[in-house]
């Protein structure tokens, strides 16, 4: 094997190993694990005048997972609404919600994987 | 043509993983960064300024011409401020540098450079040093060009100028364009630069005028000499220009000229800029250039003194030094670009640490050798010349810091850290090759190479997350007489810090009633007492209204025992109760419930 060959193939072997990196990557964003999330109740806010109430919410990784995962959001107030969010490492991502009616109940619950996260209030 | 065809393919290769790369540093810095604000703050030249609609092309125009705010205008219109702009947007400057940093490696000695150069610049390969809390610099891997968050069209319209000057100054170029085409191409590219970042054009321009000064005293070559006062000249009119037309208010009614008063970086503050300044300074300095650089005998100072390359490297590594000592005691640095660091890096942690200071260093001294590696090996000597524009720039970075002169934005050599380790590894490869043991010695360096940066790649993104938002011992509780190993979440601490200031009752299951007697010192409620409450469904009812306490905390500890097998509670029921809200939940299981009153 000459010298220019074996340059072409470090190269190359390099480039395997980093687009499996790549696909890797993305085998973990897609699939995240259902460890080390935690969420809570951040702050409630009742507008007398217009009647809407604003939940706030923090989602956070408790891990330092590194690279980013994808989470599904689902908050119930006796309709559903869905919401997708991209989660970092150290992120808190914090989300509020409005609600023009004020619901008896609203359910937060966040899929981590296999284990969902609920917070709930009245 | 099959050596051709294998770069191409190479360097198609390298595009996809740029392209791959891109995706996830997006996603990693998340939308929120490059989103419109971004783009107002980007697209102006450093100058905030008002304006009523982003989206609006003739008014972002008016205000922020070509660069930045032109092309994300454009695919604004069409995708709206969406994932899918600024991944268009930021994947085709990516592409554009790889192919850019190629030509410039591959001008310089040959393509395998320019792979291995657009290599370097694409993948996480370079180290940077940041800062930690306890002031110590933690070296991680990073991309070696400079971020494409934020500088895309600067590094770009960077790169394509260098490329432009390797030409002018190649006097035996063999393409169709005469230097004055060149040239003006490269008023253009100036121009555009100087109307959408002010302040790294200002970067270069410190660089390139003195680049264009010292050449006038050290080469021989009078056709060199005058096509390196025209690129001077060039970048000079060009920054005059963008003064005139667009800042100032000379030729300008929108102008933005006081905002850009304020602007001028630092120490610059006070000078009252106007128009005659600047003619003035513009006239006097080019005259110098003119007189001196055609009537001095330059061989004198370019035999005795420029052509010995090691008092120009030995002040190149003494200046890096500097520099970077200076910046590692400096406070406001919160990161070093590597390979250069040689500060106090005193934290060793652990073996993957050790390894990166080590692949730091290593490059480090590769790169003394590659300097010397370019310049006997470039094919022509103008090419080489580009790199003393490196030192330049170097020299430029580090008189800012001294001045206090926008040093951030003074980092033109960074765009030369890639073609520095490219060569560094492109040069190791050479000179092992002509060891007499290469059949051993490649093949065992090679591997070598390869495991670290496997190792260090995959150690980055596929390792197990670690714990970090953990508290074993939490100060607040482990100050006081009532210690206990508690593993809660930060955020629970929080939670209940919040609450023991209001001085309000917290409950915890029986088995972790140490957590609960640390916020509630003088405890009222006996161990036993409380196991009663909570095993019994009617006691647990009553218990918030009878002890006027709000929230039931039940941390890990409580739902699985220590030795981690049974588990202790399940606190399914509790979820099921209207009175209690759910405030705080992890993963681990760990939860705050809220008494909400509903037992009224």
């Amino acid at each position: 094997m000459n010298r220019d060959n074996q340059f072409f193939y470090i190269i190359l072997f390099s480039l395997v190993l980093l687009i499996s990196y790549n696909f890797s990557f993305s085998y973990l964003f897609f699939n995240p694990s259902n460890e080390g999330m935690e969420a809570w109740i951040e702050e409630v806010n009742y507008d007398e005048s217009s009647y809407i109430s604003n939940l706030t919410f923090v989602v956070k990784n408790l891990f330092d997972r590194q690279i980013p995962c994808l989470y599904n959001l689902e908050i119930s107030n006796g309709q559903w609404i869905t919401d997708t969010t991209i989660l970092n490492a150290f992120e808190s991502r914090i989300i509020t919600v409005s609600f023009e009616v004020i619901p008896d109940k609203v359910f937060i619950t966040i899929y981590a994987g296999d284990v969902p996260l609920t917070l709930s209030l009245k | 043509m099959i050596n051709r065809s294998k770069y191409y393919l190479l360097l198609i290769l390298i595009s996809i993983v740029t392209l791959q790369n891109t995706f996830f540093e997006l996603i990693n810095y998340g939308l929120t960064f490059t989103s419109v604000d971004g783009l107002l703050h980007f697209s102006r030249g450093n100058l905030y300024t008002e304006i009523s609609d982003p989206f609006s092309l003739a008014e972002v125009y008016v205000y922020y011409p070509p660069g930045y705010s032109i092309f994300v205008g454009v695919l604004l219109l069409f995708f709206e401020d969406s994932f899918l702009t600024w991944y268009i947007f930021r994947a085709f400057s990516a592409v554009l540098v790889i192919l850019l940093i190629f030509i410039f490696g591959n001008k310089l000695i040959n393509a395998k450079l320019g792979i291995l150069v657009s290599l370097f610049s694409a993948l996480p390969l370079g180290i940077v040093y940041y800062k930690n809390d306890e002031g110590n610099f933690l070296p991680a891997l990073n991309i070696t060009s400079p971020s494409l968050n934020g500088s895309d069209t600067d590094i770009i319209l960077i790169l394509s100028q260098m490329v432009l000057i390797i030409f002018i100054l190649d006097r035996h170029s063999k393409t169709n364009f005469s230097n004055n085409k060149f040239i003006l191409v490269l008023f253009f590219f100036c121009l555009i630069h100087a109307l959408s970042h002010t302040n790294r054009l200002l970067m270069i321009f410190a660089s390139v005028i003195i680049f264009s000064l010292a050449i006038q005293f050290t080469n021989h070559d009078r056709k060199v000499k005058t096509n390196a006062l025209h690129v001077s000249l060039t970048y000079q009119i060009a920054l005059l220009c963008s003064y005139l037309f667009h800042y100032s208010n000379v030729f300008n009614s929108t102008a933005i000229g006081e905002e850009f008063a304020n602007k001028i970086p630092g120490s610059l503050d006070s000078i009252s800029l106007n128009f005659s300044f600047y003619f003035a300074l513009f006239v006097t300095f080019n005259i110098l250039v003119y007189v001196i650089s055609f009537n001095i005998n330059t061989n004198i100072i370019s035999n005795k003194f420029v052509d010995k390359y090691w008092i120009v490297y030995t002040f190149f590594a003494l200046s890096i030094s500097i520099t970077i000592l200076y910046s590692g005691s400096n406070s406001s640095f919160s990161s070093v670009s590597g390979p250069y660091f040689i500060g106090n890096a005193s934290y060793f942690g652990n073996i993957l640490i050790l390894a990166k200071h080590g692949y730091s260093l290593l490059i480090f001294f590769s790169s003394f050798a590659a300097y010397y590696y370019i310049r006997d090996q470039s094919i022509r000597r103008n090419y080489r010349l580009i790199l003393e524009l490196f030192l330049i720039s170097l020299m430029v970075y580090l008189i800012s810091i001294w001045l206090d002169f926008v040093s951030r934005r003074m980092g033109a050599f960074y765009i030369f850290r890639p073609l520095f380790i490219g060569s560094a590894i492109y040069f190791s490869y050479n000179f092992l090759s002509r060891i007499n043991l290469r059949h051993i010695t490649i093949p065992v360096v090679t591997f070598l190479v390869i495991l670290i940066q496997t190792f260090m790649i995959f150690n980055y993104v596929i390792s197990p997350p670690i714990i970090m938002g953990i508290n074993d011992y939490d100060n607040t509780i482990k100050s006081r007489d009532y210690q206990e190993n508690i593993g809660v979440s930060i955020n629970i601490i929080k939670h209940l810090n919040k609450v023991e200031h209001e001085d309000k009752l917290i409950l915890t299951l029986a088995e972790n009633q140490k957590l609960f007697a640390a916020l509630y010192p003088i405890s009222p409620i006996s161990e036993e007492h409380l196991g009663t409450i909570f095993r019994n469904e009617i006691y647990f009812l009553s218990f918030f209204e009878s002890y006027d306490s709000e929230y039931l905390v039940i941390t890990q500890r409580d739902i699985i025992s220590k030795d981690n097998t049974t588990i202790q509670f399940n606190t399914d029921k509790y979820d099921n109760y209207d009175f209690l809200d759910i405030t705080y939940t992890n993963s681990l299981g760990e939860k705050v419930y809220f008494y909400n009153g509903g037992l009224d």
